[in-house]
């Protein structure tokens, strides 16, 4: 391995079998794609917050916002509500296919 | 995040990686939630029919092309990669954003212990041939000019894999149950020298090394930079231990030098081949009356349910541990007999959730309690000459 490129790659990706690959990829987008939908959902919420409190929402303040344990929770509780949308398909789908 | 960082090594996120981490995390833990109980069942299906079949235990290669079917197990597995890939991206892009910083922190580390670091080192083949619970660049990538990256990845991926199971961001729950089987079945022994082979960035061996602070604590693993950080997070953390680059194979260690020798949770990232080779060196190193001790995954082969081995197919064959069935399926005792090692004892240990104490004792071997609760652990002595 080069020293100098940092890696990137996970190797070998063995494909399991039964698995379609372009399944696979789908599945990994999407869930790349959601967790992006979640920071910026916490990222909204650190903006309404910082407003409330009347600090502004300046990219400094935003970056050092630290939730504390009740904004924490609630949003916990809207990651959970994200995956539990976007994920329900994939525990639907007990069955041959 | 900074207000819970236990050491000064540890990579700090900031809001956003913070947000993403925090949504693995809750992803994995969905998996286990949602969609494990729903594959434990298939798995049990579909052992059942091949036991209705033939009247005898059901194997993998009996399940996998049951499973492969079934477009629940295709998900699963997809899901099980996707979230271990995104782990990965998640820790590389928040310990990237602060390489530099992370390096001048390591160089300010107080100059106790040592870092002895081998230009000629070779990979070990098994641990060459893939990229480790598919960790970009595995244990011994090096980036140009040195640095302490690829240990930062490790432990701050590390802190997350176990979603905080394994002591948090110290990540020494294998340690402190190290120390607690040492008690529990060496109690008289007194290490005045301790080697950890595989030793990664050092959680375990700080952790044994605070149990027995007479010692001289050395850790040996295979990547240069794997072992910076380890050694200035030692360091930062107070506590002076050497470490060295080198294959558990061949230590390079003179014969008879340590009195307590152990891995943990390494055996399964070795080779058929290498097993009992590491058992020979742990023998040849260790001074007559030494201890040898192996913590392992808390999972045996032979008292695997469906599901486990479906779990311990998906970590061999898809998260790059071609080792991991190999080594709960080994006779570790019996190696270690053939080793020459006495005294030998292999069974379930009750995982020690902070340091233990030396009169408080568990009792070994115990039942399995199951993962993060038990780990499997195999000893023995090197006889008195």
């Amino acid at each position: 391995m080069s020293r100098s490129a940092v890696p990137k790659v996970h190797r070998p990706r063995i494909e399991a079998p039964g698995v379609d690959p372009r399944v696979d990829t789908l599945l990994g987008m999407i869930m790349a794609l959601t967790s992006e939908v979640s920071v910026l959902r916490e990222r909204l919420d650190a903006h309404e917050r910082l407003a409330v409190a009347g600090t502004a929402p300046t990219p400094t303040a935003v970056d050092a916002y630290e939730p504390d344990d009740a904004a924490e929770a609630t949003r916990a509780t809207q990651r959970q509500r994200i995956l539990d949308k976007v994920c329900r398909p994939l525990v639907a789908a007990n069955s041959e296919g | 995040m900074p207000a819970t960082r236990a050491h000064s090594m540890m990579p700090v996120s900031n809001h956003d990686e913070l947000a993403e981490q925090r949504f693995v995390v809750a992803f994995k833990s969905y998996i286990s939630a949602q969609l494990d109980p729903a594959v434990r069942q298939l798995a049990e299906d579909a052992a059942q029919a091949a036991r209705d079949e033939s009247g005898e235990p059901p194997s993998l290669t009996q399940l996998r092309p049951q499973l492969a079917k079934n477009q629940l197990y295709q998900n699963w597995v997809s899901a099980m990669r996707s979230g271990q890939e995104l782990m990965w991206q998640s820790a590389a892009e928040c310990v990237d954003r602060q390489q530099d910083e992370l390096n001048a922190i390591a160089a300010t580390a107080p100059a106790i212990g040592s870092l002895q670091l081998d230009p000629e080192f070779v990979v070990p083949r098994y641990l060459a041939a893939a990229d480790t619970h598919m960790m970009p660049g595995s244990y011994y990538y090096d980036p140009a000019g040195g640095g302490v990256r690829q240990g930062a990845l490790f432990d701050k991926a590390a802190s997350l894999y176990s979603l905080g199971r394994q002591g948090g961001q110290t990540n020494d729950m294998r340690g402190q149950t190290v120390v607690a089987h040492v008690y529990e079945r060496f109690g008289d022994l007194q290490p005045t020298r301790i080697l950890e082979m595989g030793c990664t960035v050092g959680n375990s061996l700080v952790a044994v090394a605070g149990a027995f602070p007479q010692a001289e604590v050395h850790g040996i693993d295979v990547g240069a930079s794997l072992l910076r950080y380890a050694h200035a997070r030692a360091a930062h953390l107070g506590a002076a231990l050497h470490f060295r680059q080198a294959d558990a194979e061949q230590t390079g260690y003179p014969d008879e030098h340590f009195d307590l020798v152990f891995s943990s949770a390494v055996l399964h990232e070795t080779s058929a081949k290498a097993l009992p080779r590491i058992m020979e060196e742990c023998y040849r190193i260790l001074r007559p009356g030494g201890v040898m001790a192996h913590l392992e995954v808390p999972l045996r082969a032979e008292a695997a349910t469906p599901f486990d081995l479906v779990r311990a197919d998906f970590e061999t064959r898809y998260n790059n541990e071609p080792f991991w069935l190999g080594a709960v399926s080994a006779d570790l005792a019996g190696l270690a007999t053939r080793a020459g090692f006495v005294d030998v004892a292999a069974g379930f240990q009750d995982a020690a959730m902070g340091p233990p104490r030396r009169d408080v004792r568990g009792g070994f071997p115990t039942a399995n309690k199951g993962v993060y609760r038990s780990w499997y652990l195999a000893s023995g002595r090197k006889p008195q000459a």
